[in-house]
């Protein structure tokens, strides 16, 4: 089974051209993508599109994008929590706040209360997301698994990787990093603390299969990426998860 | 013509990466590109090395890196671009200095007499060299192609196609875009304006080129992207 941890879905302002559920699902089909986490572009938030896409199917993982800097955050991820939504997304750069502030609390114990997984965007281009805001708010929150996107790409991988050897709630998607450093951190740290993405629709699914194929010739290792580890996350059947 | 415009040899420390000639050699071997501008890591700069290496495997193209900050780097410029070397690389970030800084001017200048490209590191990491660094360099040395390694990418895309918009001598390099980026900046710049990258060994170079299959259908620009443009800058 296939798993993309990161999809947006929706209506979007300036990040990208939108993209629709029958789009993203033809693509899905085409490069052989059984199932997308799915959620809002950082720019137009738009959670009730993105559950509503994802409803009465299991191939859409609806997600819900909240922005920590607004005072109805937490009401808002309870509201789509408790509707079914099985993970929260996070943008700390984009959205305006720090991944370690305060504000993260109540968001953090939401998702401990509802058993889903946190993901959010990991590069080191701000200190708003850096790799040992992850690590603190992964060793406070020890019952939240957090993903973060982009594995810290573009320089701070490796600490990425220091980071999560150490905490197992701690994850790393591969969107954005070469295949040489993910066939580095799944050497150090093992190919089930990743998860595949892709960030489409900036990237296609095609390109990025190849790439994680490139990088992790191993075919259990490669099977631990692309689905397992992520459908672990998402308690997802197991028996599935191995087809 | 396929020309991949970023690929370093030798052996990096700090970036932890290696990549020999026999490494690049089989890499071009099995991606079918036809030439590669090569260039040492930042940590361990050796211009004559990539120079023999480029006169014993003719698909190398050399690239002379040269850190600004040293006394006699217009010394070790011109020596690589008498030896052989067809362009220079900067990096203002793992080499320490602003990309506008005068120290880079004597380098610039010097690229300008020998009529050779600039490849400087682009991607959004630090202010060194950001985009209006890349803006304010091709305006002062408009005698010399500058192109931006990484694009701009990630936040800085948008920016550097702008500057690219109203430069003649300013390029954007592929290897860290995605398909929209690619897809964007042809139509915002042109096609002529952007030259393929791989950044290997960080970066593969099937990956890449898959990704501009991705979003490139068309022949005419997909060949100008690949390698016509790296062509004409590079005057092979």
């Amino acid at each position: 089974m296939i798993i993309d941890a990161q999809c947006h879905l929706g209506p979007v302002l300036w990040q990208s051209p939108p993209i629709d559920p029958p789009e993203l699902r033809q693509r899905m089909a085409a490069a052989g993508v059984d199932k997308a986490c799915c959620y809002s572009f950082i720019d137009r938030i738009d959670n009730e599109y993105v559950y509503e896409a994802a409803r009465g199917g299991t191939d859409l993982i609806p997600f819900a994008c909240i922005d920590a800097s607004q005072p109805d955050a937490p009401d808002e991820l309870e509201r789509w929590l408790k509707a079914g939504m099985q993970g929260m997304k996070l943008h700390p750069y984009i959205h305006g706040y720090r991944l370690s502030s305060r504000v993260m609390d109540a968001l953090f114990e939401l998702c401990t209360h509802y058993e889903v997984p946190v993901v959010c965007h990991l590069c080191d281009e701000s200190q708003a997301n850096t790799v040992w805001q992850a690590a603190h708010m992964a060793d406070r929150f020890r019952g939240v698994n957090l993903i973060a996107l982009h594995s810290g790409f573009l320089w701070s991988s490796d600490d990425m990787f220091e980071a999560a050897s150490t905490r197992p709630n701690l994850y790393l998607e591969t969107s954005l990093i070469s295949p040489a450093v993910l066939r580095r951190g799944v050497a150090r740290i093992g190919a089930e603390k990743f998860v595949f993405g892709t960030d489409t629709p900036f990237f296609h699914f095609e390109p990025e299969l190849l790439k994680v194929r490139r990088a992790v010739p191993d075919l259990h290792a490669q099977e631990a990426i692309l689905g397992r580890t992520m459908a672990r996350l998402l308690k997802l059947s197991l028996v599935a998860a191995d087809s | 013509m396929i020309i991949d415009a970023h690929c370093q040899l030798g052996e990096s420390r700090v970036q932890d990466f290696a990549l020999s000639v026999t490494e690049l050699g089989a890499a071009l071997d099995e991606s079918g590109i036809d030439r590669a501008c090569c260039f040492s890591f930042p940590d361990a700069v050796d211009n004559v090395a990539i120079i023999e290496a480029a006169a014993d495997d003719r698909r190398l193209i050399p690239i002379a890196c040269v850190d600004p900050n040293q006394s006699n780097a217009a010394n070790q410029l011109e020596d690589a671009l008498q030896r052989g070397a067809r362009g220079l690389r900067l990096h203002p970030y793992l080499h320490g200095f602003k990309l506008s800084m005068t120290i880079v001017d004597p380098l610039f200048e010097l690229c300008a007499r020998y009529g050779v490209p600039v490849l400087c590191h682009g991607a959004d990491d630090v202010p060194a060299n950001n985009p209006y660094q890349f803006a304010q360099m091709a305006d002062r040395h408009p005698g010399v192609n500058l192109i931006a390694l990484y694009g701009g990418f990630v936040w800085n895309v948008g920016d550097l196609l702008d500057a690219a918009t109203r430069r003649d001598n300013l390029f954007l390099e592929t290897c860290a875009w995605s398909p929209g980026n690619l897809r964007l900046a042809v139509r915002e710049v042109g096609p002529e304006k952007i030259v393929f990258g791989s950044g290997l060994p960080d970066g593969d170079q099937m990956v890449c080129l898959a990704r501009a299959a991705v979003a490139l259908p068309d022949e005419h620009e997909r060949a100008l992207v690949l390698g016509g443009n790296m062509q004409r800058l590079l005057a092979l």
